[in-house]
């Protein structure tokens, strides 16, 4: 009872909002709108979700004294106290402005930074694993595209660049286009099978 | 009145009745039995060992407790059987026919299933039927052909137990030679080299019980007992075979084919089928190959297997089938033209004297003697073909679980040359129809009637055997050695990217010190030139809706790209702005944007702009504000209502917004954006400000003239910032950013040719 | 001393971080697991201030009748949405994951169509107006053959990615010959594509290399 009841919310609602696109309908812009406003809703309570989910495994492995569970309690603590934090003071707070600053943004960008060394230990080895025509295109563009963003002094060198530039943007460009073409299509399929209740990845089965 | 038994060791008299010598305290019945040999038909004696009864684990005392309820409806019957025994000492002793249970409490955890299957009664047809066979695991060793006594069974004999080697504490050197080995507690020391991946090792039961007092089983010598890997061991084809009349052959022990109902034939070797005469060819010690110590254990069986893995497992390890086999085979002389045998020295390393079978031996019986449900994931040929001329039985006549059956060494290129001995009656139906020399079913050998208990033995579907199967390989492919990388070449490749990280660090750290600003910056590229454009475009004091979709990883890059570009937007036309996020850091990152670049405008939140906050619903999310952002976001981070706020006063659709500028690190989010949004706009420009990651997929997006301009990455804002000519973040960063690039161009040109040179080198040899 | 405490610590998690570059260690460890926890915790507390409170408990408390009893919709499904925890409960979260699914499929399909699919087809054909060219003042030869080869980019990059095949009458599985060989046309194409790519997310990756370490040296700044 359950599981058809999901895909008939699905492929109705689905519906309803699809329309909205294409049919100016005051009532169906209404009722869309209404309805997109509780998935906004629900997505907001699917991230809560997440996090709790996130909270359980976390206190299992402390609890069942896994491999790990020192982190884990790490993990938790700072967790609580950060939550605790931001529903007391709110998120917009200086103190949890500066928590943002001092913890999130410094992690997740030197993560990023890890790259700038791995990427270019990767790129070197490329040919110890594979020697092709497709490779060869590849590592060839890169170094093209990197050389470009080096300091180049103006002159003929740099008009050099300007046409190096622009070659390799136009095939770029229409590669790109084509696999943006590709996922949309993609989508497009997809989000067919799912409003017409052939794919039912929310367990509608 | 029953004759007194002679006890051989201290030489009195002691009555029948007894187990032990009265005088010495050392069991009577297998001494008495120590030299018989067992005969077709022949019903064992049952023996009552007692006294062994204690250390067999709970749940086997229960199974022999129903057995021995069974055993005294019939007393009267054994006893008259066991003094007909002792009188004619034919029977062969069962060791653990008669054990009784008589204690509770004792548990233990994990027992192999070759004591499983023993249940103390005869041999049940029905457990031949439930169970498979899975020859391939049993252990089979050499042992000089000297040391194989013969007797009238055509040299089917029990291995003299005085052939264990000892250690000095006293325990058998296979015990002591690995701990793996001691579920085959009561096996005589042979060569234990495992056939199947199950049987090495790793299965480990606790028989420290069985440990103890295999020292006192050592002295008697077990007679071929009824064993549980041969009686549940048989195959459906087996069972189905033609039932027999007369009294079953309770006790007595099959062995590679069930004995008990086979006729094994009178002479030793007149009576023997081929493939049993050749068997003491498959008892031949292996190649001269040694074998590693302990290699058994690259196919430890985990201890967390299944149980049906586990019961496969022990099967596998089967001892009595073991003793069956090297009773009734290993003594088989060699015949004149089969060559003799090695000598002695290719038994395991931890049989001393002895030499194991080699590793690539071993391999090669996986490889060719799996069963069929096997063999579809064994390696498709062996290393080595079986010399086909000399085989027993032709591989072509037997299914490949059958050859499984054949001993090890059969298949070992040592064990190829196998005397051809008289076929015997060939059979005449089931699968080893044609063959001649299978033990045709004699009535009054077999069972007659439908047992009552079960098996305890493998029942395996053939899922399970798939399963089986595919854990099998799994557990060889892990098991097995692999060609590890060199430590050189790990520590080179840590070499390496310890030197490109020194070398990045250095470089920026050097540069951003010395503050550097001398290289020219990039040129205006044409999109970079739109976005510029329409900046310059709008009018005063409109309404701006800027988007903060990336995460904090990129917040650097793509603060600086779009920090020369706001300014410059803030500076002419100080515009309203209303912040947005659909990432959940976005809030925070909007404001660390305000206050990080663009404080010296003195911005107030509230007044000047408004941080609307994280919007949530991905697509679905962007629509809705889109349509209409009155709705969706009804209140700020702040909890007021942002619409009756100055930036947000004139706002009903996104339309109203004079342009939107979307900074993101994500096509994925500019692709929203874009999707949902733009149709929307009516024409109003929409600007994106980007990673350098994600430009060159939003790229199609510009030519088409769905995004106005685009800012990407350290580069489009340094030409902002060489357009506007104002200092910003990317200024400070472009000398270090471009003398790096340098380098690293330099870097993975040169590594990469380098790296070119010795892969195409390096598939030379290999195809060499 | 506001501006110091953040930064110090920024600095520290920094350094924990690019020890990666040394090799695993618990120090990097224990700062990505303190990092996970503080985005969770600021997570909930937006999601808690931003998304539950203004679109629930406000509305809750002061919409009228109608809108409160609107709401029952979204609370039962959210209440559905927490069976999820729970392995046991977890199908009956359907309904609500059925509603989310279908909310994102439609405009999945509808920005694919009207957001990318038509527009970037319509730019596609966009370079072969040689009036449109010659009324903006461009070569038209020009762009038709810019146009051309990025035509042939797009259309060969698509049919690289096409896995279509026929199985042949000697049982061989092949793709069309045409198409087999515009699949490899569109693997240099791709080739090319993927190598801006792979030079973009290097450069993002360098600038962040280069802004840690001007955080790092403007920590010294500030004492």
């Amino acid at each position: 009872m359950n599981r058809p009841f999901a895909a008939a919310i699905a492929i109705a609602i689905g519906l309803i909002v699809l329309l909205g696109y294409f049919l100016p309908i005051p009532v169906l812009s209404v009722l869309r709108l209404e309805l997109v406003q509780w998935a906004i809703l629900l997505a907001g309570i699917a991230a809560l979700v997440g996090v709790f989910n996130l909270i359980s495994v976390h206190w299992q492995k402390i609890r069942r004294r896994e491999r790990g569970n020192f982190y884990s309690a790490v993990l938790l603590l700072t967790m609580f106290v950060t939550l605790a934090m931001g529903l007391l003071l709110g998120p917009t707070h200086s103190l949890m402005q500066s928590l943002v600053e001092a913890v999130i943004i410094p992690v997740e960008a030197s993560l990023m930074a890890l790259l700038a060394v791995t990427l270019v230990y990767a790129s070197i080895r490329l040919f110890r694993r594979r020697v092709d025509l497709m490779t060869v295109v590849f590592l060839l563009t890169l170094l093209l595209v990197l050389f470009l963003l080096t300091p180049i002094p103006s002159g003929g060198l740099s008009g050099l660049a300007d046409l190096a530039r622009s070659i390799i943007n136009v095939p770029a460009s229409g590669g790109a286009r084509g696999i943006l073409l590709g996922v949309a299509l993609g989508a497009l399929v997809t989000g067919l099978r799912v409003l017409l209740g052939m794919d039912r990845p929310y367990g509608g089965k | 009145m029953m004759a007194e038994i002679q006890c051989r060791n201290c030489g009195k008299l002691n009555p029948p009745e007894l187990l032990k010598c009265q005088f010495c305290q050392l069991p009577l019945a297998a001494m008495d039995d120590e030299d018989e040999t067992i005969r077709p038909g022949q019903v064992p004696t049952r023996k009552v060992t007692a006294e062994l009864e204690p250390i067999l684990p709970q749940w086997l005392r229960e199974a022999r407790e129903k057995s021995r309820k069974a055993a005294e409806e019939e007393a009267a019957r054994q006893a008259a059987e066991a003094e007909h025994a002792a009188a004619n000492r034919e029977a062969p002793p069962d060791l653990l026919a008669g054990l009784e249970a008589q204690t509770r409490g004792e548990d233990i955890d994990e027992v192999p299933d070759w004591l499983a299957g023993m249940q103390g009664g005869p041999p049940r047809a029905s457990e031949r039927m439930e169970t498979y066979p899975r020859r391939q695991e049993i252990r089979w060793e050499e042992e000089p052909a000297e040391a194989q006594p013969e007797d009238e069974m055509g040299g089917l004999v029990s291995s003299p137990q005085s052939e264990v080697t000892f250690d000095e504490s006293g325990l058998p050197s296979w015990i002591t030679g690995g701990a793996a080995e001691k579920e085959d507690a009561p096996a005589p020391a042979r060569d234990e080299r495992p056939i199947s991946p199950f049987d090495t090792g790793s299965f480990r039961p606790n028989t420290g019980e069985l440990a103890e007092f295999l020292p006192e089983e050592a002295a008697p010598s077990p007679a071929p007992a009824p064993t549980a890997a041969s009686e549940g061991g048989l195959p459906d084809w087996l069972s189905k075979l033609p039932p027999v009349s007369g009294e079953p052959a309770s006790g007595t022990p099959p062995a590679l084919v069930d004995t008990g109902s086979l006729d094994l034939g009178p002479k030793p070797a007149e009576g023997l089928p081929d493939w049993m005469a050749n068997l003491d060819a498959a008892f031949a010690p292996p190649g001269p190959e040694p074998e590693a110590p302990g290699k058994s254990d690259a196919f430890d069986l985990p201890a967390d297997l299944p149980d049906w893995m586990k019961s496969t497992g022990s099967a596998s390890e089967s001892k009595p089938a073991e003793e069956d086999r090297g009773a009734f085979l290993s003594p088989l002389p060699p015949s004149e033209e089969t060559p003799q045998p090695p000598p002695i020295s290719s038994s395991p390393a931890f049989f001393p004297g002895m030499e194991p079978v080699s590793e690539e031996e071993v391999g090669e019986l996986f490889a060719a003697e799996l069963p069929d449900w096997l063999s579809n994931v064994a390696p498709a040929e062996p290393k080595h073909e079986p010399q086909a001329a000399d085989a027993p039985i032709s591989p072509g006549d037997l299914p490949s679980w059958v050859q499984a059956m054949r001993p090890v060494e059969s298949v070992l290129p040592e064990a190829q040359a196998a005397p051809t001995t008289p076929a015997g009656p060939a059979e005449q139906q089931g699968p080893l129809a044609g063959l001649s020399g299978i033990l045709p079913i004699v009535p009054g050998v077999g069972p007659s009637k439908r047992p009552t208990s079960h098996s305890n033995m493998l029942q395996a579907s053939e899922d399970q055997q798939s399963n089986a199967a595919l854990l099998e390989k799994l557990l060889a492919s892990e098991t097995e050695p692999k060609p590890l990388t060199s430590s050189s070449v790990v520590f080179s490749q840590r070499v390496l990217r310890w030197t490109i990280s020194i070398i990045l660090l250095l470089l920026v750290t050097i540069i951003s010190l010395s503050g550097s600003q001398v290289t020219p910056l990039p040129i205006l590229p044409g999109e970079t030139f739109a976005a510029i454009n329409a900046v310059n475009g709008l009018s005063n004091d409109a309404p701006i809706l800027i988007v903060f979709d990336y995460e904090p990883s990129l917040s650097g890059e793509v603060e600086a790209a779009a920090a020369s570009l706001i300014d410059n937007l803030i500076l002419v036309h100080h515009p309203r702005l209303t912040l947005l996020s659909t990432s959940l850091n976005g809030p925070a990152l909007a404001e660390h944007f305000m206050a990080a670049t663009q404080s010296q405008h003195a911005y107030l939140p509230g007044t000047n702009y408004v941080n609307l906050g994280y919007l949530p619903g991905g697509a679905a999310g962007v629509l809705g504000f889109a349509e209409a952002p009155r709705v969706m976001m009804p209140r700020t981070l702040n909890g007021t209502s942002v619409w009756a706020l100055p930036p947000g006063l004139d706002i009903k659709t996104i339309a109203d917004y004079a342009a939107v500028i979307v900074l993101t690190d994500q096509a994925e989010s500019a692709r929203v954006w874009i999707e949902q949004a733009g149709p929307l706009m009516n024409g109003r420009p929409m600007l994106m400000v980007t990673s350098a990651q994600a430009g060159p997929m939003i790229q199609p997006y510009v030519l088409s003239g769905q995004v106005t301009g685009m800012v990407s990455g350290l580069a489009g804002g340094a030409s902002v910032e060489q357009a506007a000519v104002r200092p910003g973040p990317s200024r400070r960063y472009w000398d270090a950013f471009g003398l790096t690039m340098l380098i690293v161009v330099l870097m993975i040109f040169i590594g990469s040719a380098w790296n070119l040179v010795v892969g195409i080198q390096a598939r030379a040899r290999g195809e060499a | 001393m506001q501006q110091l405490v953040p930064a110090f610590i920024g600095f520290i998690l920094t350094v924990m971080v690019l020890s990666y570059l040394i090799g695993d260690n618990p120090l990097f460890r224990l700062a990505i697991y303190i990092f996970v926890g503080a985005a969770a915790g600021y997570a909930v507390s937006v999601i808690a201030h931003q998304v539950i409170w203004p679109n629930l408990i406000v509305p809750l408390a002061t919409a009228s009748m109608t809108e409160r009893a609107l709401l029952i919709v979204p609370i039962l499904l959210g209440l559905l949405l927490f069976t999820r925890i729970s392995p046991q409960l977890a199908r009956l979260s359907s309904p609500a994951m059925g509603y989310l699914t279908g909310v994102a499929a439609a405009a999945a399909v509808g920005g694919a169509v009207l957001g990318t699919l038509a527009p970037q087809v319509t730019a596609s054909a966009q370079p072969f107006d040689m009036a449109d060219a010659a009324a903006r003042g461009l070569n038209p030869l020009g762009q038709v053959a810019v146009g051309a080869i990025m035509l042939t980019a797009t259309i060969t990059t698509l049919v690289y990615f096409n896995f279509g095949a026929r199985r042949a009458a000697d049982g061989s599985v092949r793709r069309n010959g045409l198409l087999e060989l515009a699949a490899r046309v569109g693997q240099l194409f791709i080739a090319i594509t993927f190598g801006v790519l792979f030079a973009g997310v290097y450069a993002a990756a360098l600038t962040a290399l280069i802004e840690r370490v001007h955080a790092l040296l403007d920590l010294f700044g500030l004492f």
